[in-house]
């Protein structure tokens, strides 16, 4: 498993399907993950689509140097950033599209947390901050190693020790002592 | 959300709009620095000429190449020598020769081709000999005088000087011409 860096390598040789199976592999998490700044599970996506295409119209621009995941994650995080940047302060949102997000956001839910301990990690999350929050993700949900997301997050390995060392912190506060053996 | 087949296909669709997009901006971007190449290289191409010095021209046999500043050069012709030698204080040689030019009047006989050559043979032949002075302005260009006994020829003005005694032994000072 090298999180989508061989398949990329054969949809750069001219085999299509490749793509196909690096967007089952990697689509719905970079899409969770992107929720998590844009907390709006549509736009999440569209941001998603846009990161996905670099892949296609960049297509030299990855180097192979780290996992594609990270590298998807990279330019999600980047993008959801910019997003954030620049979207309306005031946003008119209909109630019946608030219904379908929230079905839509469940929906997501039930494919990328598997278990139960996710779950109630994922609800506790909720309360942390963002930097916290994006960190714990990217440890326990997506299973990049410390490196890869100091990567992701642009901070350095120490940044993202002690960021995890405080989130847990928080985490075993807000879960109580069973919770705390989730970590 | 959208499924599978409709995330791919939407991926594929803004991929192709933005190599569509990039691939005009880079048409934009070569249409617009054509021209300005062109212009540059014309430009560059009429005033490159004036700006190198006209000495650069020059098919004679110096052997001095610092003709961005003033410069005087002397040869003796009279030794059959096609050797100039350069003026180490140029500017002075230059003051003199302006200041002749200025205060005297030139002589009324017109130095036609034939005078020249009768004055050349008359300097060969006597014991005073017959300088080349070629003076090179900043600017590039050139001046030639022919420095015989008592008299300076303006050759590029085509105008004959005649030097009192200060004039042409200063003249010969500044010029390094040695005593005989």
């Amino acid at each position: 498993m090298d999180n989508g860096a061989s398949s990329y390598r054969r949809y750069l040789n001219g085999d299509e399907s490749a793509f196909d199976d690096i967007m089952k592999e990697l689509f719905d998490n970079l899409v969770f993950f992107i929720n998590r700044y844009v907390h709006d599970i549509h736009t999440a996506e569209d941001i998603a689509i846009d990161a996905f295409s670099d892949l296609i119209v960049h297509k030299h621009r990855y180097n192979f140097k780290v996992s594609l995941k990270t590298y998807l994650f990279m330019i999600g995080r980047s993008r959801a950033l910019n997003y954030i940047k620049h979207r309306d302060k005031l946003k008119m949102i209909e109630i019946s599209d608030v219904e379908d997000e929230t079905a839509d956001y469940e929906e997501l839910e039930e494919i990328i947390l598997t278990d139960e301990r996710k779950r109630i990690l994922n609800s506790a999350l909720k309360q942390l901050p963002d930097d916290m929050r994006i960190a714990i993700h990217l440890i326990y949900f997506e299973n990049l190693s410390y490196e890869e997301t100091a990567k992701v997050m642009k901070k350095n390995r120490k940044q993202v020790d002690n960021l995890l060392y405080r989130a847990k912190k928080e985490l075993r506060t807000i879960l109580g002592k069973e919770g705390g053996l989730l970590l | 959300m959208r499924n599978f087949e409709e995330r791919k296909a939407e991926i594929f669709r803004r991929s192709e709009e933005r190599i569509t997009k990039r691939k005009q901006i880079q048409n934009r971007v070569i249409v617009s620095i054509i021209p300005l190449f062109v212009v540059i290289t014309v430009l560059s191409l009429n005033l490159l000429p004036e700006s190198l010095p006209a000495a650069q021209n020059n098919t004679s046999t110096t052997t001095d190449t610092t003709t961005s500043t003033l410069s005087v050069k002397v040869r003796d012709s009279s030794e059959n020598s096609e050797n100039y030698y350069a003026i180490a204080d140029a500017e002075s040689a230059m003051t003199l020769l302006d200041n002749i030019i200025e205060n005297e009047i030139a002589s009324d006989i017109p130095m036609t081709t034939e005078n020249s050559k009768l004055q050349d043979a008359a300097a060969s032949q006597s014991r005073f000999s017959t300088y080349i002075i070629v003076v090179t302005e900043s600017n590039g260009i050139q001046t030639t005088y022919k420095l015989s006994h008592y008299t300076l020829h303006d050759l590029s003005a085509d105008k004959m000087y005649a030097l009192t005694d200060e004039e042409y032994e200063n003249l010969k000072e500044a010029l390094s011409i040695p005593q005989k």
